[in-house]
């Protein structure tokens, strides 16, 4: 389970002066999971790939205007690319999921046939949820961070946290059992 | 506290499959990121400058006199410090870019000898840029500058193994293009020069294109180019100079761009004072300091 460390002060306070090693570093640091994190949320390399631009562009210009966060990075990072994706999807709905199917994992026909179609009843289920609930699905479960990492990111108190993670699985499971049937 | 051994194992298996995700694109992944540290060159804040001449007099005059205090008390690291900031035609500038060339000659590979190049071409973009709103003609020595460094740096990257290559051609394209991009529309001659730098900038990524389709091709034609250097750092120029077929170069290498061995010390470049739009000539590449 990750846990939450908070940033190192010193990295950040060069990335407030535009140090380009440390942007670099920050770059090198959490795109890759961010990446990953939008990857699961879209489906798509394309918008993940621009979800990551637009998240660390969005915190250069916070802190060009002397904004940005103080301490736990990471946590901001994920919440600026939770907000990026909840308002591209209020924008244009996601697209059918069929018609994007990630290829699967295996050489077998049959099998990667099987795997795509239970990846988009995965995906469609998800997206049955509401934005914060499948951040704290997967924050918790995919990402596995802590509750307290969790709340830093959603700007929520621990406790909010907890609940909304309990409606969220109960709320999965029953949009999985529905998808299935 | 629910964590992932106390799901129900169908939906556990479920959000365990998550997990795996198709492997990132690297060549997207270096795009991107040089695009952000494109875009923080590009956002890097720079001082504040009013147009008003007594003000701006002032700030020379405060500039040159901060100089000397650091001169004086502080050495060389402080005016170097101090003149991060300034623009062409200003006191500060040759500081400036005399610790531009410094840094290139301390770069110990080349691939940090391009990021730096690169780093400082969005450096003369973003000068070029707060000439022109200025109503300031952006000087030909900076536009020449910025062509050098880009030139370079395909140079260096040239002298790469195919795999590096390609990855430094992507981030230098990738920049570029942030470069070309963020360049203003202004109105009249420091417009026109904005936009000739441009279309210079866009040129440069035709020929990465082309380079990225026939590495080889532009191998040979950084073996057989010599770029027409006038206000480059030494380090560079011994780096990315060919050895052989007597071109005076000094890199005593193979001609393939490898590490650099810093020569003696060559001048800083000038310190060309722009041209205010209207007016006239003003004595072309005159000394700094010069506007109305």
């Amino acid at each position: 389970m990750e846990t939450i460390v908070p940033s190192d002060p010193l990295l950040l306070e060069r990335a407030r002066q535009f140090d380009r090693q440390a942007l670099a570093e920050i770059y090198d640091l959490y795109s890759p999971g961010l990446y990953r994190y939008a990857m699961r949320r879209l489906g798509d390399p394309q918008l993940a790939e621009e979800c990551v631009a637009e998240t660390f562009s969005r915190f250069l210009h916070a802190l060009r205007d002397g904004k940005g966060p103080r301490d736990f990075l990471q946590a901001y990072l994920y919440r600026v690319a939770h907000n990026w994706i909840t308002d591209l999807y209020r924008r244009e709905p996601p697209p059918e999921p069929l018609d994007e199917a990630e290829p699967a994992l295996t050489t077998d026909p049959d099998v990667a046939a099987e795997q795509a179609l239970r990846d988009d009843r995965l995906r469609r289920a998800l997206r049955g949820l509401t934005p914060e609930q499948q951040q704290v699905i997967l924050l918790k479960f995919v990402e596995e961070w802590e509750n307290e990492a969790i709340a830093r990111a959603l700007n929520k108190p621990v406790g909010a946290v907890k609940s909304l993670q309990h409606r969220a699985l109960a709320r999965l499971q029953r949009l999985l059992s529905e998808e299935t049937r | 506290m629910t964590d992932l051994n106390d799901l129900d194992p169908q939906l556990k298996r479920e959000l365990e499959r998550l997990k795996d995700v198709p492997v990132r694109d690297p060549q997207a992944a270096a795009r991107g990121r040089a695009r952000f540290l494109a875009e923080a060159a590009a956002l890097q804040p720079a001082p504040r400058r009013s147009p008003a001449a007594p003000r701006k007099l002032a700030w020379n005059f405060a500039a040159v006199v901060l100089t000397l205090l650091l001169l004086f008390f502080g050495g060389a690291v402080g005016a170097a410090f101090a003149s991060q900031n300034a623009l062409p035609g200003e006191t500060l500038y040759p500081v400036k870019l005399a610790v531009e060339d410094l840094r290139l000659a301390l770069a110990g590979t080349p691939q940090a000898e391009i990021d730096l190049l690169m780093q400082f071409a969005a450096v003369r973009v973003a000068e070029m840029n707060q000439l022109a709103a200025q109503g300031i003609v952006p000087p030909t020595e900076t536009a020449a500058r910025l062509d050098q460094h880009i030139r370079l740096a395909m140079q260096l990257a040239a002298g790469l193994d195919d795999p590096a290559m390609s990855v430094a051609l992507e981030n230098i394209r990738a920049q570029l293009e942030a470069d070309a991009s963020s360049l203003r529309d202004e109105p009249g001659e420091p417009g026109r020069v904005l936009q000739q730098t441009r279309q210079m900038l866009q040129q440069h990524v035709s020929m990465i294109d082309e380079g990225l389709s026939a590495p080889e091709q532009f191998r040979n034609r950084f073996r057989t180019t010599q770029i027409a250097v006038t206000t480059t750092p030494t380090a560079v120029r011994a780096a990315v100079t060919p050895s052989p077929q007597g071109s005076g170069g000094t890199s005593g290498g193979d001609g393939q761009g490898q590490t650099p061995t810093p020569g003696p010390k060559t001048q800083t470049p000038g310190n060309p004072g722009p041209k205010k739009t209207p007016g006239p000539s003003g004595g072309g590449a005159g000394e700094g300091g010069k506007g109305p």
